[in-house]
């Protein structure tokens, strides 16, 4: 064959590396904007990308927390992807230059390779690269552009900083300074932590090069000590570089030092799974170590053979295992001890692993390259046999495939968000009848949070950058973000419900819900349902909020303001005309001549663990993934077959749940679902989600059993637990639950009806989109309050009383507390779901406002407290259901029992039932009030029984009268009604109560 | 020397190419108070090609330039009236401006419209009956003038109102000029009962519920129905609708003793009895 027509025999490398940039088009290039939406990251680099494509150089956005400066994050990407928004919509311009970001960090993989090994090698890198699952992980599962930004334009600069050390020509420094300036404005962890793991090592392999060949001693301490020798006399090239490099990295971001010097992270560290012990948390494991890293581990012995095989890979074999090792998160506790407690929960640690992945390309490509056409594969050839080669090689390629197949939709398989939520309904609902002038809080949104916002000039108080918040209610505990709240625990709860209840400190009136195991905490938090939008998104809004006040904008200097919006991107620009000339006038054929060559061969051991863990590992994963959807024995013990019911109740999945019923064919799974939904509903069946379960076998014999099962649920409105006992049976090898004997009470009546007032609001009465000051002010309706108290009990201090509401309409109260102490701090409190937000014409409701410990009172000394009432007309959540009934007993300690029998008037289900109870004294006066709710739902016309336990606190509480209450109602100074004594209280221990239930049918007006 | 001299004799040039500067044109008008839209402004000026605006303190008004021999005068481009007050009459010839004040008054009033504003709006007599009431009328031209055999721009008073709930107008033809009489606290819950044997449960009824002025009590008031068979003490809501609340409560073959109640006002005690 002629020599014009091979295909392969000249420039490999480059071919191959055409071969990856191509590939990657077609495969990542396709499939990107698909998966951008499901990404952890994307979103909030888009919602940045936007804030620069509207206020290029001002820092300032307001958007998110009230406030916070765009100064806190490099700004490069961000910037690059609002200049391609000038042209294409964001989530394309994203995309777009994800595409572009992935071919630039495949030639830089093919640079960097290429001072490792030969051309060749470096191709397969480059094709390596493509497939490479940490990569795939990183764009198409985390969404984490500057990271992959910072690493392209960083492995780029490695081989020219090189050349630099090893030729002292300054178009070398030159281009070194250009790449690595982009990495700085485009990720300075990466420019910090690339400054240790690669720069050195590249340092130091260029001294180890540099060495003369007559000048290369065999003894390690002398080769240390020539490379100490080299060093110093390239001290001018190292301080040059240096000098210049920490220039560079100060100047370019400066306002993000001057940013983190000035105005400190101060907040409570936010869990994150890369810092788990992999072992017993093994999902963390999966996506922080496993998934990203099992190549590396497959490949490990011919890495590390190839690694340690030469002096010159001294520095990258530290990087690398000190990488690996940092990576492995809270697996051992020497990440911690390496890095600090400090540096440790604030790290993601997962960014190591995929440091030591990059690190590992050049030797797994070798190797890699070995087993396709190179000694590795003579070596099966010979030992076995072509076709043994040829099979290994297939198996373990499409395996390998498979697999990144699998993280590429990874966010399809294991949701790591919601459903895509449609935004254009939010988007017109924020832009009409004013309500951009109001903050507003989404809820079950995951990243998406970031598109809505990156969409919308309305301000949310919650964010999607934590290393931004500066609010206490935030900063104070480990919770990431407000809108996930449920996934943070008990604090993530706390934290929300601060945002609910001081909802006007920060003019926070709407709330987005997509996830309807906030609504308990949001109703008897004083939120309204105000509308369901097409998208299915409910709208709950709240009553007597102020309108966004002004924040002062952090003041940047304007120079600062300029130099953030000029040098980033000035440096890509430079970097990219430098490039130009390089190539035009500086770039040689055969420019790296100092790379000695390497052989291809391995050791037999090497040869034979590196060829089959592949196989091994790749169809052992892909194996069990069908594994576990197709063959889990689910019913294999009593224990089992409870935790796997339990498991796929929690999820909704009735069907299945259903199915670990004995089969009995007078119990279908109609009957099973029927039965389902006349009994069941409430506040755990509906909004809770199963925190654990505690199994116990009461009585285990060969073919029945009973178990006793422990639940703990996490619901908006705190913990709550539940015994169940079932009765098992085993049948057939498999263990079945005996279905529940089902008693219900059945109501006499064939129809039930049910009368009621609805309001409606007229509005304002001239059709303007103008304020005036005559015609659109609807009244403040009429309150007034029954009794207000201060009173103490231990360490705790409330306000507690009863409002009326003396309108003729119905109306919306907000309470707060406003105390003014002696050394002119002022604080305001807000009633939590002690309280009826919403009364009807001439009801009346207990609150309860909490203050602060008296420790901390005392210590200010109260000068003065204020408790204002301000009301708004309500069309809404005057309806509070059921007729309640109920005994109070005594119990020892000053506790109480309050039987309650609750029945349901009403033409729907009651959700929750619920009571709003007051402790009173022999006068009236209220001493506590609290909200007491129940489990399971009660259906239209029938009773439900329910037990709560109250901690009396008459005789160790104190009214404190020496500080007058003064009382507003819509800012006017008023008196309080004389109190009234109790008599239905008087002859119940001191309890009353009234029925506070949550109604989910929206037809009552909840 | 020579280049000096062709310097110094093209900035002459320069200079001498510099028009000269208009003198200020006399308003000629007897009075700085001009009648509109009929009055016209003169002006005595030697230049012409003056732009004229009159900007009277809300708005521009446009007007129209005649030019004539002695200089020039200004009419208004319509024929409508104005918002009266200090307006100023701004000439400009390129970029020198001259102003001259003056008062605007209309010829006319055009169609008189009368206002009457009330405070508050919505009136509980509960409360108070008595209602503030500000009068005074405006021309077409949103002049205010005087207030019905008034002096003064403004006639205000206090007014008592008739206790009878209701919507009324401050102006018969105005709706935006409604307010509301709405009606007061319930002063006593009449109760009955009847039981219903077939059912076996109480109709108890509230009402009809009148407000010291005899006015039906509004719909929606929350009306409690407060009961104990002894053991229990039951309480159960209702919404008044027209003047009556009605429940019905499960009877389970027991007596009640029951009694209604609106905020403060207890009816008397009933007992149950199936």
């Amino acid at each position: 064959m002629k020599q014009g027509y091979q295909l392969w025999d000249e420039y490999n490398g480059k071919k191959l590396l055409l071969v990856a940039l191509s590939l990657a088009l077609l495969t990542h290039g396709i499939i990107v904007y698909f998966t951008v939406p499901k990404t952890y990251d994307a979103f909030v680099h888009i919602f940045f990308a936007d804030h620069y494509s509207r206020f290029w150089f001002e820092p300032w956005e307001y958007r998110w927390y009230t406030g916070f400066l765009t100064t806190s994050y490099p700004p490069l990407v961000h910037q690059m992807v609002a200049l391609i928004a000038k042209i294409f919509p964001l989530k394309v311009a994203f995309s777009i230059y994800a595409i572009i970001i992935l071919e630039i960090l495949i030639i830089g993989v093919y640079r960097f390779t290429k001072i490792f090994f030969d051309k060749t090698t470096a191709g397969v890198a480059a094709i390596l690269t493509v497939v490479l699952s940490s990569i795939v992980e990183t764009l198409h599962v985390y969404g984490q552009m500057p990271t992959l930004t910072g690493l392209a334009f960083l492995l780029n600069a490695l081989p020219f900083l090189y050349q630099y050390i090893i030729k002292r020509k300054f178009i070398y420094l030159a281009m070194a300074l250009a790449f690595l300036s982009v990495t700085v404005s485009a990720h300075h962890v990466t420019a910090i932590f690339g400054m240790v793991f690669f720069i050195a090592p590249t340092l130091f392999m260029a001294l180890a090069d540099g060495l003369p060949a007559n000048e290369k001693p065999q003894n390690l301490l002398r080769f240390g000590i020539s490379i100490i020798k080299a060093g110093f006399k390239k001290y001018k090239q190292f301080i040059l570089f240096g000098g210049l490099m920490i220039i560079l990295a100060v100047g370019l971001i400066f306002p993000y030092w001057y940013w983190s010097k000035t105005d400190p992270i101060t907040q409570v560290s936010i869990p994150h799974g890369s810092r788990d012990n992999f072992f017993y948390k093994t999902s963390s494991g999966l996506i922080f170590f496993i998934i990203p890293l099992t190549l590396i581990f497959a490949l490990l012995p011919a890495i590390t053979y190839s690694i340690t095989r030469q002096r010159r890979f001294i520095g990258w074999a530290v990087s690398f295992f000190l990488c690996l090792l940092l990576g492995s998160g809270g697996t051992t506790p020497l990440p911690k001890l390496i890095l600090g407690s400090n540096a440790f929960n604030i790290l993601t640690l997962d960014r190591f692993g995929f440091w030591a992945s990059i690190i590992a390309i050049p030797f797994m490509a070798k190797f890699i390259y070995s087993f396709i056409s190179g000694p590795v594969k003579e070596f099966w050839q010979k030992r076995f046999s072509t076709k043994a080669h040829f099979i290994l090689s297939s198996v373990s390629g499409f395996s390998y495939l498979l697999f990144i197949g699998f993280i590429f939709h990874l966010g399809t398989f294991r949701p790591l968000q919601p459903k895509e939520i449609e935004i254009q309904p939010m988007l017109n609902f924020l832009n009409r009848d004013e309500h951009m002038r109001w903050r507003y809080l989404t809820l079950g949104f995951g990243d998406q949070m970031a598109w809505l916002s990156a969409n919308s000039l309305a301000a949310t108080v919650d964010g999607n950058y934590h290393s931004a918040r500066r609010l206490p209610e935030l900063t104070t505990r480990p919770v990431e973000r407000l809108e996930n709240a449920k996934f943070s625990g008990d604090d993530g709860l706390a934290s929300l419900n601060d945002f609910l209840t001081n909802a006007e400190k920060y003019q926070l009136k709407y709330v987005f819900s997509n996830d309807r195991y906030y609504d308990p905490l949001l109703y008897y938090s004083g939120w309204n349902r105000t509308i369901r939008l097409e998208n299915g998104i409910m709208v709950w809004e709240k009553g007597n909020i102020s309108t966004i006040k002004p924040v002062q904008p952090k003041e940047v200097k304007p120079l600062l303001k300029k130099a953030w919006g000029v040098f980033p991107a000035g440096s890509l620009c430079l970097a990219f005309l430098l490039t130009l000339v390089y190539l035009r006038r500086f770039k040689q054929q055969d420019y790296i001549g100092t790379i000695p060559e390497t052989t291809h061969f391995y050791p037999l051991g090497v040869v034979y663990s590196s060829s089959l863990l592949p196989v091994l590992f790749f169809s052992g994963f892909m194996l069990k993934q069908v594994f576990e959807l197709l063959m889990v024995k689910e019913q294999s013990s009593p224990q089992t077959a409870v935790l796997n019911y339990y498991n796929h109740l929690d999820f909704q999945r009735f069907e299945n749940a259903f199915h670990f019923f004995k089969p009995i064919p007078t119990y279908p799974l109609d009957q099973y679902l029927l039965e389902k939904s006349v009994n069941d509903g409430g506040l755990l069946p509906s909004y809770a989600k199963l925190d654990s379960i505690h199994v116990k076998e009461l009585a285990v014999k060969k073919d029945s059993a009973q178990v006793r099962v422990y639940t703990r649920w996490r619901t908006a409105l705190g913990q709550r637990e539940k015994n169940d006992t079932l009765e098992m049976v085993k049948q057939n090898k498999q263990w079945y639950i005996l279905p529940p004997q089902f008693t219900p009470e059945i109501p006499d009546e064939q129809m039930r009806s049910y009368t009621y007032t609805i309001f409606k609001k007229q509005g304002k009465r001239v059709v303007s989109s103008f304020p005036t000051i005559k015609d659109d002010r609807v009244k403040k309706p009429f309150a007034a309050f029954k009794q207000v108290n201060f009173i103490r009990s231990g360490q705790l201090n409330f306000i507690t009383g009863e409002i009326l509401n003396a309108d003729d309409i119905p109306v919306n109260i907000a309470l707060r507390v406003v105390i003014r102490f002696n050394n002119d701090t002022v604080k305001h409190y807000y009633p939590g779901t002690a309280f009826k937000y919403n009364l009807s014409p001439k009801a009346a409701a207990f609150f309860q406002i909490d203050l602060d410990s008296a420790k901390s009172m005392d210590s200010l000394k109260i000068k003065s407290i204020e408790l204002f009432a301000d009301t708004d007309v309500s069309e809404r959540g005057y309806i509070h259901g059921g007729s309640a009934a109920y005994t109070v007993i005594n119990l020892q300690n000053e506790k109480v029992q309050i039987n309650t029998e609750m029945y349901n008037e009403l033409t729907t289900e009651i959700n929750i039932p619920g009571i709003l109870v007051a402790e009173k004294d022999n006068n009236g006066t209220i001493l506590q009030t609290q909200l007491l709710v129940h489990n399971t739902a009660v259906r239209s016309g029938l009773h439900i029984n329910f037990k709560n336990q109250l901690q009396k606190i008459q005789r160790t509480s104190v009214l404190i009268n020496d500080i007058p209450i003064a009382l507003f109602v819509n800012g006017q100074p008023r008196q309080v009604l004389p109190t009234q004594k109790d008599e239905v209280a008087n002859r119940n221990n001191g309890i009353a109560l009234l029925p506070h239930c949550f109604i989910n049918q929206e037809i009552y007006l909840q | 020397m020579r280049k000096l001299f062709l310097y110094m004799a093209l900035i002459a040039f320069v200079i001498s190419c510099k028009s000269k500067q208009p003198e200020k044109p006399v308003l000629l008008n007897p009075s700085t108070i001009v009648s509109v839209p009929a009055e016209k402004f003169l002006f005595k000026s030697t230049h012409k090609n003056w732009k004229a605006s009159l900007l009277s303190f809300t708005q521009p008004i446009p007007v129209l330039l005649d030019t004539n021999s002695n200089g020039f005068s200004l009419s208004l481009q319509h024929s409508y009236g104005v918002t009266e007050g200090p307006a100023q009459i701004v000439l400009s010839y390129n970029k020198q401006f001259f102003y001259y004040d003056v008062t605007l008054h209309n010829n006319s009033f055009g169609v008189i419209t009368e206002r009457d504003y009330r405070f508050p709006k919505t009136v509980n007599p509960d409360s108070s009956l008595k209602q503030q009431r500000m009068l005074h009328r405006i021309d077409e031209w949103r002049n205010i003038i005087n207030a019905p055999h008034q002096t003064k721009h403004f006639y205000e008073d206090i007014i008592q109102l008739n206790p009878i709930a209701g919507n009324y107008r401050a102006q018969k033809s105005k709706p935006i000029s409604a307010f509301y009489i709405q009606p007061g606290s319930a002063v006593a819950i009449p109760v009955q009962s009847i039981y219903s044997k077939a059912n076996d449960e109480f109709i108890v009824t509230a009402g009809p519920l009148k407000d010291a002025n005899s006015n039906t009590v509004a719909n929606g008031t929350l009306v409690a129905f407060l009961y104990t068979d002894g053991e229990k003490n039951y309480r159960t809501e209702a919404a008044l609708l027209n003047g009556m609340a009605i429940v019905h409560l499960p009877a389970k073959q027991k007596s009640f003793l029951l009694k209604a109640n609106i905020h403060t006002t207890y009816s008397n005690t009933i007992q149950l009895k199936p």
